[in-house]
């Protein structure tokens, strides 16, 4: 049954939230609702109570610390994520990734918490936040967790903030969409550090529907000390493919293919970028 | 005499209620004490029915009744109405029996995932979606079949028990002993095995049906979305649940899509009057976006071993095909049709071609039913040809247009007789074809070809040419020849008001098609009644003529055959009353744009709505003549009318992820004389919109269960507009002697050259002989990869 009545909460401190969390009744973070919407329509989710945090001060806005990291709150609009100067200055992947989600009434709705709430894990933005290093910031009532890796959701931590240290310096997103669906069939985000045309640090992270998103680190240590030119052989993704579990319809082969081409695209877009 | 209105792009009347969101959809339907209807489907694809428990679902609070399988056993099964193999057809319609019929709920046994295994009706739809929910059923699953060859192989499950070798039946067409002379003795022979994937129609709106019982008058009123009202209420009313025909109105509000879709007697409506009457109100019923996939009718899935025979020099001398359709679990009421024959009857497409053979098993398999959508049936055939013409041009070295072109049906073969049966009435194939290349502009393809390269592109372009079958009757020939039990004439009861303003009632069935616009534009044209002024009354069978429906192109030229012969009748009265009014004789009359004058003394006349007054005041009337301006016509065509074009798509494809991009399509149809070219462009637009999905994305999946693997809007891929190219296209214009007024159908023709024509652009730009459809990414990637 699609659920249609429901209570609706708006806290607007993190103690207020976390004690409306503790309730026992089946509750759903509201954070822009569009992955909340898809899922209520699918009959995955059936609360009884809407928690909203747009009413929190510190999970709302972009915040620049000395050392060089953003904070970015949970509630933040995907719109104003990309319109924010230092972001399009210093992490243009985001700008890219948040561009092939969806359209603007889309980014004004939907909060970069949203994503992390409801498993849109196939979108590219989660795979840029990890190839930018960033660290997810949860909290419940007693506990506080700084992970590398988003949590999956419904776990009772509510997702704060996400950090973003300062960027290795080239970076890229890249898609390939399913035609029928325009979800990424497969995504790359690149990070890199080039030194004399030598890449000296890099991370990359692959996003893509039926893919769970993760770090690609045999592909970063085999680009590691090569001439930034220097294309990766296919052969580095075509054993990671083969090793891992995946519901994507695409093969092992054609997923490494292109993720390969993606990769190479990356950096060579970043370059130039 | 002025503009003609036949052939005026005018506005579409439907468009005022669209734009402004005041037209009323099923959805918007709501009735005085109206309770909701919720389905329980079955999980499985084959398994017996050994209990079902009420008792938890029946004290959900609001749920007023549920009914099963049991509750039914009284009505008959859906009625199958279309039998092409006549006699040795496995499934003869009512009243002679029904081995293998639908009923409206799963009885005993389910033989599909998706089929209906209860109802319950509730006070709100939330409550009909706990209980549903609640309701237990034990099943004792069984092993399934889900393809056409895998149901014919020996030790199959069977998906009846009265059809020991799940085969529905065998239809051929042609002299298999002369094609395979003829293959035998052929310079060259190509073979090849062409399916045709399996898609769903995909309309915006899912199908609806509510239904109302009065207990006083013992009056049944139902409401839904379907193409077939009076079809829905003859076969509803007389084969199924014994209601009196007089007892059943069928009324349809604006229909949101339906492409095919809609075109059936689906079990909800059955389900929803027996309802309606137990609980004595009005009882709605709403699908979900799911439905689409799971309650709604299939399409196309066609898989055929196909051969073609000619000489080295282009000349095809035989073609042979062997099908293996499947109707799914049940067969729809017309579902044997499309296999048998519209893609056998229409496998030789455009080219005359002396040795045509076709024959098809039609099965039962544990999957949803499937029928005729846009283009049905021929879409199937005219890709095996168009696909065979490509290769034997690969085989011979020859250019696949010069091949083309040799085997065209020359103007002067007309009418043609194909040697499977159609009788081609009239065309210029040449015509189109030359008019579709010199828009492709191909002396600038080689440079083009460069270009692409070097952006990493191969750039590949594909023609193709089609005929396609349209105007169902005759019903002689629909009867005696392709097996259906009804007539398939069209009907129309025109009125002419004392004011003049006319009031036609129709009995087809509009779906988005434009039929007010069209229709009026019809009696504006014959009779000179601006379209303002011309009510089209439809969509209720309570005063209007009955007949089959909207479906497979005929609205035009059948409906609007008998608009056009209701007119002349009416224009008939007209002039002996205008004689009578004017002092003169008949021969005398002359008609233009709605005024009758003398021919000696043109200062003489009286217009039709100076007549019409006459007529209704019958104060001095000619000696014996009625009353009244009003009419009723029927107009059985003496044949159908084949309708044809050249289409050329081009395409780029990525080399490093095999991503096509249709970058340009060329189209030049003939749909013989057109009523209003706006309405046809968008017809045509969405003709090639639809091709496209089918080519490139579109494809129902099953998993091993016999579950649908992409059911939602997420997981069924159909184009985008902005995936898509602004479309060129264009007409040549050849009239049919097969309707009043020359046209011949348009509104699911044009989608007939396009996925053949995609294949061939992607197969030539990447230079490969074939790939299946659909053309995803990773097959054209790994078709890259096997070249040599």
């Amino acid at each position: 049954m699609i659920s249609t009545q429901f209570d609706y909460a708006s806290p607007t401190s993190i103690k207020e939230l976390h004690q409306l969390l503790c309730n026992e009744v089946e509750k759903a973070i509201l954070s822009g609702g569009y992955s909340l919407v898809a899922l209520l329509k699918a009959e995955k989710l059936s609360p009884q109570l809407l928690i909203s945090t747009s009413n929190i001060d510190s999970f709302n806005g972009i915040k620049a610390s000395p050392d060089g990291t953003l904070s970015i709150g949970s509630a933040t609009s995907l719109s104003e994520i990309a319109e924010h100067d230092l972001i399009r200055e210093r992490y243009p992947a985001i700008i890219e990734a948040v561009s092939l989600i969806g359209d603007r009434q889309f980014c004004n709705q939907t909060a970069i918490g949203d994503e992390y709430s409801y498993q849109s894990f196939s979108m590219g933005l989660a795979a840029v936040l990890l190839a930018y290093g960033a660290s997810f910031n949860y909290s419940n009532q007693t506990a506080q967790k700084r992970l590398k890796e988003p949590l999956m959701p419904q776990q009772e931590f509510i997702l704060e903030t996400i950090e973003l240290p300062s960027p290795l310096g080239l970076s890229s997103f890249q898609e390939v969409k399913d035609p029928a669906s325009y979800l990424p069939i497969c995504g790359i985000s690149s990070s890199l550090e080039v030194v004399n045309n030598i890449v000296t640090a890099a991370r990359f992270a692959v996003c893509g529907q039926g893919l769970t998103v993760q770090r690609l680190t045999k592909s970063e240590n085999a680009v590691i000390g090569n001439l930034v030119s220097q294309e990766l052989p296919k052969s580095v993704l075509n054993e990671y493919f083969n090793t891992i579990n995946h519901n994507s319809k695409a093969s092992n082969e054609y997923l490494a293919h292109l993720s390969t081409v993606l990769i190479n695209k990356s950096i060579g877009e970043s370059i130039k970028g | 005499m002025g503009t003609p209105i036949l052939g005026s792009a005018i506005k579409r009347k439907e468009d005022r209620a669209l734009l402004k969101g005041t037209a009323q959809f099923m959805a918007d339907i709501k009735l005085p004490k109206m309770v909701h209807m919720v389905f329980l489907d079955s999980p499985y694809a084959h398994a017996i029915i050994n209990s079902i428990d009420l008792s938890e679902a029946l004290a959900v609070e609001g749920v007023l009744d549920i009914i099963v399988g049991e509750d039914i056993k009284q009505y008959n099964p859906l009625p199958v109405l279309m039998n092409p193999a006549g006699k040795d057809g496995r499934f003869p319609p009512h009243p002679w029996g029904f081995p293998a019929g639908q009923t409206i709920l799963a009885v005993g046994k389910v033989r599909h995932v998706g089929e209906t295994v209860a109802a319950v009706a509730a006070t709100t739809l939330e409550a009909a979606q706990i209980a549903v929910k609640k309701i237990k059923v034990a099943y004792e699953v069984l092993p399934h079949v889900l393809d056409a060859r895998s149901a014919m192989k020996a030790g199959a499950p069977i998906v009846h028990d009265t059809i020991p070798d799940n085969i529905c039946q065998y239809v051929s067409w042609g002299n298999k002993q002369k094609t395979q002379e003829a293959i035998d003795n052929a310079e060259v022979v190509v073979k090849k095995h062409l399916p045709y994937q399996l898609v769903s129609a995909s309309p915006v709106e899912t199908r609806s049906t509510i239904a109302d019982y009065d207990p006083t008058t013992e009056d049944y009123t139902l409401w839904t979305n379907t193409q077939i009202p009076h079809i829905n209420r003859a076969a509803l009313c007389g084969l199924v649940l014994g209601i009196p025909f007089n007892k059943l109105r069928v009324i349809v509000p604006e229909v949101g899509g339906s492409y095919g879709c809609k075109g059936y007697i689906y079990n909800d409506t059955g389900i929803a009057l027996v309802m309606a009457r137990r609980l004595g109100r009005p009882v709605k019923w709403v699908d979900t976006r799911e439905g689409i996939y799971r309650r709604t009718v299939h399409a196309r899935g066609s898989d055929v071993d196909a051969t073609i025979a000619g000489d080295k020099k282009g000349k095809i001398t035989a073609l042979h095909c062997k099908n293996y359709a499947t109707l799914g679990a049940y067969s729809t009421f017309n579902g044997p049709g499309a296999p048998a024959a519209l893609t056998g009857m229409s496998v030789t497409g455009a080219y005359a071609i002396d040795n045509p053979f076709y024959e098809v098993n039609i099965s039962y398999t544990n999957r949803q039913m499937v029928g005729p959508m846009r283009g049905a049936g021929r879409t199937e055939g005219l890709y095996v040809i168009e696909r065979l013409i490509d290769l034997y041009a690969a085989e011979i070295g020859m250019d696949p247009v010069e091949v083309r072109r040799i085997n065209f049906i020359k103007n002067d073969q007309f009418p043609y007789e194909n040697g499977l049966g159609f009788t081609y009435d009239s065309g210029n194939y040449e015509l189109a074809l030359d008019q579709a290349l010199k828009k492709a502009k191909l002396s600038d393809f080689d440079k083009k070809r460069e270009d692409a390269a070097s952006r990493g592109k191969l750039l590949g372009y594909g023609v193709t040419s089609y005929v396609a079958v349209t105007g169902v009757g005759p019903s002689p020939y629909m009867h005696n020849v392709i097996g259906l039990n009804g007539g398939t004439y069209g009907t129309a009861h025109l009125r002419i008001h004392q004011s003049g303003d006319a009031q036609l009632h129709i009995g087809s069935q509009p779906h988005g098609q434009g039929h007010v616009t069209v229709f009026s534009q019809i009696v504006s044209e014959e009779l000179g009644i601006n379209t303002d002024k011309v009510e089209i009354i439809h969509s209720d069978t309570k005063g209007n003529l009955p007949i089959g429906g909207s479906y497979g192109s005929r609205s035009y030229q059948i409906e609007g055959g008998a608009i056009v012969v209701a007119c002349q009748k009416i224009k008939a009265k007209a002039i002996k009353m205008a004689a009578f009014l004017l002092a003169g004789e008949e021969d005398e009359i002359v008609h233009e744009s709605g005024n009758y004058s003398l021919a000696s003394d043109p200062s003489k006349s009286v217009t039709l709505q100076e007549i019409s007054n006459a007529l209704h005041n019958a104060w001095d009337l000619p000696s014996g003549m009625e009353p009244g301006l009003e009419t009723i016509a029927y107009w059985d065509p003496k044949d159908f009318a084949f309708p044809f074009g050249s289409h050329i798509a081009f395409v780029e494809v990525d080399k490093q992820t095999g991503i096509i991009n249709l970058i340009d399509y060329i189209a030049v149809d003939d749909f013989g004389k057109v009523c209003n070219p706006g309405i046809v462009d968008g017809q045509t637009h969405g003709n090639i919109y639809a091709g496209v999905g089918q080519a490139l994305m579109e494809n129902i999946t099953f998993n091993e269960n016999g579950e649908i693997e992409n059911s939602s809007s997420l997981a069924y891929g159909s184009p985008r507009p902005s995936n898509l190219p602004m479309f060129t296209i264009a007409r040549t214009e050849t009239i049919t002697p097969n309707s009043p007024h020359g046209g011949k159908g348009a509104g699911d023709v044009a989608i007939n050259g396009v996925p053949p024509a995609i294949v061939s652009a992607v197969c030539n730009a990447i230079g490969v002989s074939h790939i299946d459809m659909p053309l995803t990414p990773e097959k054209v990637w790994k078709a890259m990869q096997a070249k040599p």
